[in-house]
């Protein structure tokens, strides 16, 4: 039995230190250690270069475990079934401080995440689970879940996306990213489950005419197919046909704190699944630019949201987490020649089984209501409009709703009294200058099991809260006045 | 008999003690609502049914392994 030793350093030192490991205890002649170490190396130059790092090792990891078993372990060369792992902390600590009670706190505190270094060299970054605040470019809004784990044996805590690399053998970037997507949701909501490569795989195997390993990646419906088995109710949309409403679409989900799959391919023959978990702040100049907004009559100039253009927030299994790019542009951080030009040709989002009414349905729907509302109601006049469209859980929004204490108590119990389903799609309205400060001026909630007529269950607008009733529209005045928008899904 | 809408809400604001005034809409104008957004939804409906079946064309042909 080989003890599990333990060694505290600076990011800077961590490439040697594994080279020694990678020597001493892989037995991993040059080449591969050097190409290893630099698929290393350009990993960590992605994290903010005064984080330090605990390295542990031997680790069992249960996502190489599953493949060694499945895998690895049937081929004639010998593979090591045991992974590194590399904890990543914000202060320089000593190794006796996790076992000093009063250190605990502070460690917990400088806990940035952790990354697993698995045998399947050189493509050896395993799963992780990354804090943006210690990465370079964090300067974005992302879905994100706390996930527990240890360091040291230290029981502690890290928020953000799980992210792993492929290895090409048994997980290509399709199934790494349907991995990652499940990690996520499993550990986030209770009627999800996370996953394993082997589950996928066996998933699959009833939909399959060839074997499924080695791995050559998975076809669009493929993955849409395996997130259906686990439980979604899955959409995808393709850029031929949803034309200019593609992006929109994907930007509406994405706000929506969907993590959603993109597949994206160019003439060169590139063909690869990412997932996209959220975007870059916007700053003021962005919002100014906004522009081409259309008139809804009585002079009301409606902008879209979704026009606001940002940089987003790709998990791609060939990169570190938390890539940016446009949405135009999805492989703008690929250097190599064949990756040049690839677009996002459709994406798959996975949808909680009982939202029947899509994004094109909710955005279609908004749209329709304040047009009829400002010429039939004349609820507004002479002024503008920034849209958007997403969707929330009445859970949270209701949540949120108890705390906005800048939405005026009558209006607030308007709402918080409504019975709503489990998903709500939500319309804000606001105008440039308050979506800079995160207010709004208005809001819709549809409900996500109608996809028809009756879907609005009540809205502020104007200084009125309006609500349907079979074939009845009810309007109350209300002192309405700017109030914060909701911001829960996207952290 | 069950209350009616209005009657549930002229409750509601007399509970909360504010001061407003629920408005039923008239036919015509709701009317006139209903069935514009129920053509919208509908022209919507239409445009998006071809384009599912564009999209399963779309998709069909692509394997992702970079």
């Amino acid at each position: 039995m080989q003890l599990i030793t333990t060694e505290f350093l600076a990011l800077n030192k961590v490439a040697a230190y594994l080279d020694n490991i990678f020597e001493k205890q892989y037995q991993l002649h040059q080449y591969p250690r050097a190409a290893s170490i630099d698929i290393l190396k350009k990993y960590l130059k992605h994290l903010k270069t005064d984080n330090y790092v605990l390295v542990e090792h031997p680790y069992v990891d249960k996502v190489y475990r599953d493949s060694y078993y499945h895998y690895y372990s049937s081929k004639n060369q010998e593979y090591h079934r045991d992974c590194v792992r590399l904890s990543f902390f914000s202060k320089k600590l000593m190794i006796e401080d996790f076992r000093d009670l009063k250190s605990h706190p502070q460690i917990r505190e400088s806990y940035l995440g952790f990354t697993i270094i698995r045998p399947t060299f050189p493509k050896v970054i395993g799963r992780s689970v990354i804090s943006p605040l210690a990465v370079k470019w964090n300067h974005f809004r992302i879905c994100s879940v706390e996930v527990d784990v240890t360091a040291n044996s230290l029981k502690t805590s890290v928020t953000g996306f799980p992210h792993a690399s492929q290895n090409s053998e048994t997980i290509t970037c399709a199934e790494t990213t349907i991995w990652c997507i499940m990690e996520y949701f499993g550990m986030r909501y209770p009627e999800y489950r996370p996953t394993l490569p082997s589950r996928i795989g066996a998933i699959l195997a009833s939909q399959s005419f060839e074997r499924l390993l080695p791995s050559k990646g998975l076809t669009p419906q493929q993955i849409s197919f395996a997130f259906r088995e686990f439980g979604f109710g899955v959409k995808i949309y393709s850029k031929e046909a949803y034309g200019d409403q593609f992006i929109k679409l994907l930007k509406m989900y994405i706000e929506s704190g969907i993590p959603v799959v993109s597949a994206i391919q160019n003439k060169k023959g590139i063909g690869h699944a990412q997932s996209i978990i959220g975007r870059a702040r916007f700053s003021d100049a962005d919002v100014d630019a906004l522009a081409n907004p259309e008139d809804y009559g009585n002079n009301v100039m409606v902008y879209d949201f979704e026009d606001i253009n940002v940089d987003y927030v790709f998990m791609d299994d060939n990169h570190p987490p938390y890539m940016r790019s446009k949405l135009e542009t999805p492989s703008s951080f690929y250097k190599q020649a064949n990756w040049a030009g690839c677009v996002i040709k459709s994406f798959i989002v996975p949808l909680y089984s009982k939202i029947y009414m899509d994004g094109g349905e909710a955005r279609i729907f908004a749209k329709s209501i304040l047009k009829r509302y400002i010429t039939q109601l004349n609820v507004l006049k002479d002024t503008e409009v920034i849209l958007k469209v997403f969707l929330a859980s009445s859970r949270s929004y209701k949540n949120e709703l108890t705390a906005n204490d800048s939405l005026e108590t009558f209006s607030r119990e308007l709402l918080l009294r409504l019975p709503m389903p489990k998903f709500i799609w939500v319309a804000e309205l606001s105008t440039k200058e308050l979506i800079k400060k995160n207010y709004v001026n208005g809001v819709f909630i549809l409900d996500a099991t109608e996809a028809n007529r009756r879907g609005l269950i009540a809205g502020l607008v104007g200084n009125y809260y309006i609500t349907e009733n079979l074939n009845e529209i009810v309007q109350i005045n209300v002192p309405l006045t700017p109030f914060r928008n909701y911001n829960n899904n996207l952290r | 008999m069950a209350q009616s809408i209005k009657e549930y809400y002229e409750s509601l604001i007399k509970e909360l003690k504010a001061e407003a005034k629920v408005i039923i809409v008239d036919e015509a104008t709701t009317k006139i609502i209903f069935d514009g957004i129920e053509e919208d939804l509908e022209e919507y409906r239409f445009e998006n049914q071809q384009r599912i079946k564009d999209s399963q064309e779309d998709i069909s042909n692509v394997v992702f392994t970079a």
